[in-house]
């Protein structure tokens, strides 16, 4: 799993970074430009274009009796009825499309949320960092420890929170660059690295996992915590991105839904797509 | 007071909405119009005209509370050089304040050119003559008209309103008519802001979430007994188990529920087993505090409707102890410039674009917490870190307004050295009777005037030399030894007779059909006088001999303590005011003498059983009393060429600045050269 994670996470990492130090909107117009492209591909060789472009037409036809008969009530009656039944029909046609599109979809969005979804910190600011545990033993809890490169400093004692099996500490950073907190816990140790920078696109994890499986659906590109039998996950508090258009901080995810569906029915004639 | 807010809020949103498209098709078919009508000239001068000198600058800085005797003396100490740069640019006189000198009155007097008979603000406490219940003078909410209900919900059926009570209009309104570039920030009585093409920032008289001026929350399990009769805040025991509790920030009533229930927002603390450090998790955000450290500002999310509508407001913690006992103050819920529940500022986006540029920031009327350090919930030193919380606000506030300021102009207000004033008289005056050999804070007001005159080098320093610069205050600063009860005097004398011999509150145990005058708020008293009040008994044409009556007794009131007067001064409304509002004033502004102040209980209709008592709160220095006694300061770069000039020649002298005359109903005149 953690091949496949690297080769998806390498090739995402491949097309974002020409636009690393750009306003992040341009890499994810481009972004929504290739998931607009990959959707209509999809579409196009997934659904029965054939029965869409005819049931396309009743609906118009019956749109058309609609208006040319607008003052018999049976006819009007009869064209809703057949115009809602040709609209669910039509539905289904997208059903099939839209399960072939959910598993790309999904690991798109994995990878956009990692680069877009979370800023790294600037320097002064603060983070909490919870580490994680499969029990809530009081003797190892006490015993755990956290230090950080130079770049960072802990700025709390350790905060033990026995009935949430998890540990507390916040963090300050202090210089740009890739900095790294490590773990003291029995006779394990981890790392986790917090990512400092002011400009420019990042990757960003919040969260790493000891199951390989959540890891690789919520930390792309990163190794899941080394097998141990005490800590499950490690957090580190960055902040929420915001996209700014114009003079708004949009969601991430509105703009590429947004910006793909635009592109999508702006290239469904040059890739003869029935939608 | 103010229960429908969030109905208000609703309303107001959906009426905005909906002015929002009929301003936007009244601009399509205005411009339609232009490109149809030939000669339609967009440069074309609109009745009002342009200003000649439109380009002219003006920085106004307002220092609430600074005091000439207290300028004057640190000036000959060397300690304020910007102040005394400024005198000797220009000039430096004593400024006559409103009659009586509250923040809310005087700052009406500058906003209109008007006293309070012509703009209506005669207290910070009026009282409604129907019901004789007291309320507060600037600014009321009022509720939908008609409602319906439909099971727990209340739907509105008309638009509520957040209504300034101020009368008159702001010489503001004036400069943007005439295209003068124009910023108020947070001038106090401007809330909510006015409409018009003024950037403005409400201030004094801005609620927080809840609609008060301002309330605290402080959970703790120590014993809460000694918080039973606490104001300004809200004390909340909370158990402790497993090293963590979980509680509740309190929030706005949600009128569009039936019986408007409070909405909460609640939030858990974590405590460490053995580290002086807790967490606290409310909504999505988890902040980490030590022992002793105070939070940034925690964005929350008050749900009104589920999914439609909701309050943001915005607060900080800080974790004041640990062990023994857990001790969390909150401040009060703010409203969330970048979100606004009520309309904080003008434009609507003006509060969200300072928020981006400088972050989240202190919206309530008067941010300096002091009912907390009165009540005891923050010491000296934990409210002093407060109030420099506000002060770093406002001076990156002052350094984005300076940055942007081109031309028109800009008001800037700080009401620092007037809440330091009012909390620490106590520490450098011997004489007072809450003075403590062992509280050291002795140079607390002095270091805040010097504070005040960093502020005035930064301007000093970034004004280019065409600028006019006015430096003023609303009032000077006294003592505040004893307190008086305005009311109990009234009973003693035989003017005011009680159902029952209690101190009660809001006169519920005052027996009308026998009570020919009463105090409401801090300087008024009236008369109950028939035809007015709803139970008055007092004929009108006996009003004049009683005013007579009242007013000799008052005066010759001496102090059983010291044999000093009490009352130095009586002003009749008909012989200090003028204007439209004429009959809402009090009948008597009561000027007390140096060291003398309405009492804290008489303000809202409560009869202690002492006529005089000493002041030994926190609340130690104050300005209540004989206007003559509280002059404000004013000094400017142009020379000054009124003998005696007051807080409403302010208006005729910023519009002269831009060669605009003074306007109808002011009564001031320009002062400067």
């Amino acid at each position: 799993m953690w091949y496949l994670n690297l080769a998806i996470s390498s090739f995402f990492y491949l097309l974002i970074a020409p636009f690393k130090n750009l306003d992040p909107l341009w890499s994810l117009m481009v972004m929504s430009l290739l998931v607009g492209i990959l959707m209509l591909v999809i579409f196009r060789y997934t659904s029965n274009q054939e029965a869409i472009r005819k049931t396309k037409n009743k609906i118009r036809a019956y749109i058309f009796e609609l208006r040319l008969f607008k003052d018999e009530l049976g006819i009007v009656l009869s064209a809703q009825k057949k115009i809602f039944s040709y609209n669910m029909k039509y539905m289904s046609y997208a059903l099939k499309p839209m399960l072939f599109m959910i598993v790309p979809l999904a690991l798109i969005l994995i990878q956009l949320e990692g680069w877009y979804g979370f800023k790294a910190l600037t320097p002064e600011e603060s983070a909490v960092v919870s580490l994680k545990l499969s029990d809530g033993n009081q003797e190892v809890i006490n015993g755990i420890t956290m230090t950080a490169s130079p770049g960072l400093e802990i700025d709390s004692p350790a905060l033990r929170i026995q009935s949430e099996k998890e540990v507390n500490w916040r963090i300050r950073a202090k210089e740009f660059g890739s900095h790294s907190l490590t773990f003291n816990v029995d006779n394990y140790s981890f790392n986790r690295e917090v990512i400092v920078s002011e400009k420019g696109l990042k990757r960003i994890t919040p969260a790493s996992f000891r199951s390989e499986l959540w890891n690789f659906l919520l930390n792309p590109g990163q190794k899941a915590i080394p097998d141990n039998p005490y800590v499950e996950e490690i957090d580190v508090s960055y902040p929420l991105n915001s996209i700014k258009v114009y003079k708004w901080g949009l969601h991430w995810l509105v703009v590429l839904f947004v910006l793909s569906i635009v592109f999508g029915f702006a290239l469904k004639g040059l890739f003869k797509v029935e939608i | 007071m103010i229960g429908y807010m969030k109905f208000v809020i609703f309303t107001q949103m959906i009426s905005k909405n909906i002015r929002n498209t009929v301003s936007i098709i009244a601009l399509i078919v205005t411009l339609s119009m232009c490109v149809m009508l030939t000669g339609c000239d967009s440069n074309s001068d609109t009745a009002s005209g342009k200003a000649v000198d439109a380009d002219k600058k003006l920085i106004v800085i307002g220092f609430d509370g600074m005091d000439p005797k207290i300028v004057r003396k640190l000036i000959a100490k060397g300690k304020l050089p910007h102040f005394k740069t400024l005198s000797e640019m220009g000039d430096f006189k004593e400024l006559a304040t409103s009659i009586p000198p509250q923040s809310p009155v005087a700052w009406s007097n500058f906003i209109t050119g008007m006293n309070p008979g012509g703009h209506g603000i005669f207290d910070f406490i009026h009282r409604d003559p129907e019901t004789m219940f007291p309320y507060l003078s600037t600014s009321k909410t009022e509720a939908p008209e008609s409602t319906i209900s439909i099971g727990d919900w209340v739907i509105p059926l008309s638009e509520g309103k957040v209504k300034l009570l101020r009368q008159g209009k702001a010489f503001w309104e004036y400069l943007t008519e005439h295209g003068i570039t124009t910023t108020i920030f947070r001038v106090p009585a401007n809330f909510p802001t006015v409409e018009g093409d003024a950037h403005q920032i409400s201030g004094m008289g801005t609620p927080d979430i809840q609609g008060t001026y301002g309330t605290f929350s402080y959970y703790t399990n120590e014993n809460v007994d000694k918080f039973e009769d606490i104001s300004g805040g809200v004390v909340f025991s909370v158990n402790v188990a497993n090293n963590s509790f979980k509680s509740a920030l309190p929030g706005p009533q949600n009128t569009f529920k039936k019986d408007s229930p409070e909405v909460k927002v609640e939030f858990e603390v974590y405590i460490d087993p053995e580290n002086p450090v807790a967490k606290i998790s409310v909504q999505d955000n988890e902040i980490i505090l030590n022992e002793g450290e105070w939070s940034d500002w925690i964005t929350v999310e008050y749900e009104i409707i589920p999914y439609i509508e909701k309050a943001n407001g915005i607060a900080r913690f800080y974790l004041k102890e640990i062990r023994p006992n857990i001790k969390l103050y909150v401040t009060p819920v703010n409203i969330d410039p970048k979100a606004p529940a009520l309309p904080i500022s003008n434009p609507e986006d003006y509060s969200k674009e300072l928020a981006k540029a400088i972050g989240p920031f202190y919206t309530q009327g008067i941010p300096e917490d002091t009912k907390a350090l009165s009540e005891d919930v923050l010491n000296d030193k934990e409210f002093l870190h407060q109030t420099n919380i506000v002060f770093e606000e406002e001076l990156n506030m002052l350094d984005y307004e300076l940055a942007r300021f081109k031309q028109g102009l800009l008001f800037f207000y700080i009401g620092r050295a007037d809440q330091l004033s009012h909390m620490f008289w106590r520490t450098m005056d011997p004489e007072h009777p809450a003075f403590d050999e062992a509280v050291k804070l002795r140079e607390v007001i002095e270091n805040s005037y010097i504070e005040m005159d960093t502020v005035l080098g930064k301007v000093l320093e970034r004004m280019d030399p065409d600028t006019t610069l006015i430096v003023l205050s609303d009032h000077g600063f006294a003592p505040f030894y004893r307190a008086f009860n305005l009311n109990t005097w009234l009973k003693n004398e035989g003017y005011v007779t009680l159902t029952e011999d209690t101190e009660g509150e809001f006169f519920q145990n005052v027996d009308w059909q026998n009570t020919r005058a009463y105090g409401v708020g801090f300087n008024g008293l009236y008369l109950n006088l028939k035809e007015r009040e709803l139970k008055g008994i007092v004929e009108p044409w006996e009003k004049n001999k009683l005013l007579d009556e009242i007013s000799e007794k008052l005066l010759s009131v001496r102090d059983p303590k010291n044999g000093e007067q009490v009352v130095s001064k009586v002003y009749k409304a008909k012989d200090v005011y003028q204007g439209s509002y004429m009959n809402e004033a009090p009948d008597l502004v009561i000027g007390y003498n140096e060291g003398y102040r309405a009492s804290w209980e008489t303000v809202l209709g409560s009869f202690p059983e002492e006529t005089l008592r000493d002041n030994k709160e926190k609340w130690s220095g104050d300005h209540l009393m004989e206007a003559e006694l509280v002059p404000g300061i004013l000094l400017s770069n142009k020379k000054i060429v009124s003998e005696i000039p007051a807080l409403y020649d302010m208006a005729p002298t910023i519009l002269a600045v831009f060669g605009i005359p003074k306007q109808e109903g002011m009564i001031g005149e320009n002062v400067l050269k």
